[in-house]
C-alpha cells in the first residue's frame, strides 16, 4: 500500500458560492524509500500542497478530497489527531533555515522538543538522542555544543539543525519545500547528499519541492509537474526528462539556464559566443480567480487550439505511470 | 538568570557577545543612573526590613518638629517620629505594592494577550475591546472607583493597581506576539506537533521577553506614583501604615511650618520614579539595538 496518496485534493478559498481554486483535483501517490519531485514555478500550487499534507493550510482555505498517509484520512483527521502525527509521523524541511530556527532557543532544546512532546522522554534522554540526531547531519556536539544558539550557526549548519529537527522521531514521509533554494550551490550538493542518505536509511517517503530540475534529475524517482494548482504531467522522472509530453514541462525544460552549446555554438567561433538571452515562457500563470474553463495554460501555449479553451484536459495514460493533461498528445506522447 | 532571559540578552547583543552587553551598558548613561537609583531603592527597602534608625511607630511628642541634626538625619514629623524611618518604611511599601500590583497586571495580562494572538477571530476582538474597555477609563480614576466600591485599604489598591495593569500587559503582549506568530519558525513548530499552548509558552514567549521586561520597569514606576497617589487621597495605605503618598498628605497643611515633611517624601517618588523609568529606557535601548540605531 502507498505510504501517502492524495486523490481529488482542491484547496479553495473566499465564498462557498464564488470560491477561487488553488488545487484542482491533485493526485499524487508515494511509497515508502520513494523520492517524488514536484516542480513548477512559483505560484503553481507546490507549497500549498505541503501545506495541505501537515494540515497547516492558512486560515480561510479549505481542502477537500482525500490525503491517505497509511490509509488514514488527514483531511477529516481532527486537530488533536494532526498534532500528534506532525512531527512524528511526518515532518518538513522549509526554505529558510534563518527563519525556520527560533532564534532565542538553543538548538539542542529545539532538536529535544519533539521528542520531549512525542516520544515522552525525559530531558536527559531527550538531549541524548538529539545529540545523536545532531551527530547524524554532520553536527557532532565536540564541535557544536547543544547550547549554540542558531546565530552562531551559518546557513547550511542551520539547515542541517531543520533536517536534525525534522528527523529526530523517525518519520515515515518527509516533506522537503525548497530545502536548498536559500543555500548557496555548494552547499546545496551536500544537503540534498545528506537528505537523500537520511532518507535511505530510514526506509522514508520523499516528496522534495523545488523548481530546480537538476536536483529533480538528481534525486527523485519520480516527478508531478504542476502548474496553476494542477498535476500537468507525472511520472518516473527517466520517463518524463525523455519525452517532456506536456508543452508546459518543455517550457520548464526550455527556460533551464545552460552551459550547453545550443544556438550559440551555431553561430560560429567558441570565443565570441554572443549572450543568449534566457529562453522563458511568455505571459505569467493564470490568477486564481479567473482560471479559465478548460486548460490553464491555454494562454501561453504554443499548441494550444480552440477547444483547448473550452474543455478540461484529463491526465491520460503515456507509459508505465507516466502521463500528462493535454488534449493535443497524441497516444505516442506527441503533441500535435 | 532564567534560561530565557539569557536567550533574548544573547539574541540582542548576536554574536558579539558578553562584551559587547557590557560596553553598550556602560555606555548608556540613563541605564547607569536608572541602574543606581533603582538599586539604591531596592536596597533601602531591603534594609528597612531588618533595620531603621528608630522604630517607625514610635511617636514622643516633646521632640517633634526637629529640623536636619546628627539624631534625626532629616527631621522629625508632627508628631516627634523620625522622617528617615518613616521614608525607609514607605519605601518597602511601595516596593510591595508595585510588585504584587505588577505581578497581577503580568499575570493576568500576558496570558491573555498570549491567548488572543494565539486563537485569533471571535475571541482576540472580545479580549480586546474588553481592554479598550478598561484603557478608556483614566488609570488613577479606576483605581479610585474600584477603592471606593471595596472600601480603601492597602490590600484594595494593590487590587485596583493591578487591574488597570491588566490592559497594559494584554495589549503588549498581543500585539508583539502576532509578529511571532508569522514568523517561520512558529510553522516550524506546528509541523513538529506542537499545539497553541506550547508554541505559545516555549517560542512566543521567549521572543518577547525583552519588551515585557521593558515595561515591567515602567509599569513599576506607575505603579509607586499611583500608590501615592491612592494614599494621598486616603484610599491607600491605612495609618498608621507608613507610606510616601500619606505622609505628603499630613505634610499638606503644615508646609510653611515644616516644609521638609513635604519635601523629602515628594523626592523619594519622585526619585524613585525618574530611577525606574531611565533604568527601563536604558535597558530597552540594550536589549534592542534596531530601537538604539534608529534613533
Amino acid at each position: 500500500m502507498a505510504l501517502l496518496s492524495i486523490e481529488n485534493l482542491c484547496v479553495e478559498t473566499g465564498d462557498p458560492e464564488a470560491a477561487y481554486r488553488l488545487l484542482d483535483g491533485v493526485n499524487l501517490s508515494l511509497s515508502r524509500g520513494e523520492c517524488l519531485g514536484l516542480v513548477g514555478e512559483s505560484g503553481c500550487g507546490k507549497s500549498m500542497t505541503a501545506l495541505a499534507i501537515m494540515g497547516l493550510l492558512p486560515r480561510g482555505m479549505r481542502a477537500r478530497g482525500r490525503i491517505l498517509l497509511d490509509g488514514e484520512d488527514l483531511i477529516t483527521a481532527g486537530e488533536e489527531r494532526l498534532c500528534a502525527l506532525r512531527g512524528r509521523k511526518v515532518a518538513m524541511v522549509f526554505q529558510e533555515p534563518m527563519t525556520a530556527l527560533n532564534p532565542v532557543v538553543p538548538i539542542g532544546r529545539q532538536v529535544a522538543e519533539g521528542l520531549r512532546l512525542h516520544l515522552g522522554l525525559t530531558r536527559h534522554e531527550a538531549e541524548q538522542r538529539a545529540a545523536h540526531s545532531l551527530g547524524r547531519v554532520g553536527l557532532s556536539t565536540d564541535r557544536f555544543p547543544l547550547s549554540l544558539f542558531p546565530h552562531q550557526l551559518s546557513g547550511g549548519q542551520r539547515q542541517r539543525v531543520v533536517i536534525a529537527m525534522a528527523l529526530t522521531c523517525g518519520p515515515e514521509l518527509l516533506v522537503a519545500d525548497e530545502p536548498t533554494t536559500a543555500l548557496d550551490v555548494t552547499v546545496q550538493a551536500q544537503i540534498l547528499d545528506l537528505i537523500d542518505e537520511i532518507v535511505e536509511e530510514y526506509g522514508m517517503g520523499l516528496i522534495l519541492i523545488t523548481h530546480d530540475l537538476g536536483i529533480v534529475a538528481q534525486s527523485t524517482d519520480s516527478m508531478a509537474v504542476m502548474y496553476a494548482g494542477r498535476v500537468v504531467e507525472e511520472g518516473p522522472t527517466a520517463e518524463v526528462f525523455a519525452q517532456m509530453a506536456h508543452p508546459y514541462t518543455r517550457g520548464l525544460f526550455a527556460a533551464m539556464p545552460s552551459h550547453a552549446t545550443g544556438s550559440g555554438a551555431a553561430t560560429g567561433s567558441r570565443t565570441e559566443t554572443p549572450r543568449q538571452r534566457l529562453v522563458t515562457i511568455p505571459g505569467r500563470v493564470a490568477d486564481a480567480s479567473f482560471r479559465p474553463e478548460g486548460c490553464p495554460f491555454v494562454s501561453r501555449c504554443g499548441f494550444a487550439t480552440d477547444h483547448c479553451s473550452s474543455e478540461k484536459p484529463l491526465m491520460r495514460a503515456l507509459a508505465q505511470g507516466h502521463g500528462a493533461a493535454c488534449l493535443n498528445l497524441s497516444p505516442e506522447g506527441d503533441v500535435r | 538568570m532564567p534560561p530565557s532571559i539569557r536567550a533574548c540578552v544573547m539574541a540582542a547583543v548576536m554574536s558579539d557577545g558578553l562584551a559587547e552587553l557590557r560596553r553598550s551598558a556602560l555606555g548608556s548613561r540613563s541605564f547607569m543612573i536608572g541602574g543606581v537609583l533603582t538599586l539604591s531603592f531596592i536596597a533601602i527597602a531591603l534594609a528597612a526590613l531588618i533595620w531603621t534608625p528608630y522604630p517607625v511607630d514610635e511617636i514622643v511628642v516633646p521632640r517633634r518638629f526637629q529640623g536636619i541634626s546628627a539624631a534625626h538625619w532629616l527631621g522629625t514629623d508632627q508628631f516627634g517620629r523620625d522622617l528617615v524611618s518613616l521614608l525607609m518604611a514607605g519605601a518597602v511599601n511601595s516596593v510591595v505594592v508595585a510588585i504584587v500590583a505588577v505581578g497581577l497586571g503580568l499575570g493576568i495580562g500576558v496570558p491573555l494577550g498570549a491567548l488572543a494572538a494565539a486563537r485569533q477571530g471571535w475571541l482576540d476582538e472580545v479580549l480586546m475591546r474588553a481592554n479598550d474597555f478598561a484603557f478608556a477609563f483614566p488609570a488613577l480614576l479606576s483605581a479610585v472607583m474600584i477603592t471606593a466600591l471595596a472600601g480603601p485599604g492597602a490590600v484594595n489598591s494593590i487590587i485596583a493597581i493591578g487591574i488597570f495593569n491588566i490592559p497594559v500587559f494584554a495589549r503588549l503582549t498581543r500585539g508583539a506576539a502576532l509578529v511571532i506568530w508569522k514568523r517561520e519558525f512558529i510553522l516550524a513548530a506546528r509541523v513538529a506537533g506542537k499545539g497553541p499552548l506550547r508554541i505559545s509558552i516555549e517560542h512566543v514567549l521567549p521572543n518577547i521577553a525583552s519588551l515585557l521586561i521593558v515595561q515591567i520597569t515602567i509599569q513599576f514606576a506607575l505603579a509607586i506614583l499611583a500608590e501615592a497617589g491612592l494614599s494621598y487621597l486616603g484610599l491607600g495605605t491605612q495609618p498608621p501604615q507608613p507610606s510616601w503618598g500619606k505622609m505628603l498628605n499630613e505634610a499638606q497643611t503644615l508646609m510653611f511650618l515644616a516644609p521638609q515633611l513635604a519635601i523629602f517624601p515628594g523626592a523619594a517618588i519622585a526619585l524613585s520614579v525618574l530611577g525606574l523609568n531611565l533604568f527601563g529606557d536604558g535597558l530597552r535601548d540594550i536589549l534592542d539595538p534596531r530601537l538604539r540605531r534608529e534613533r
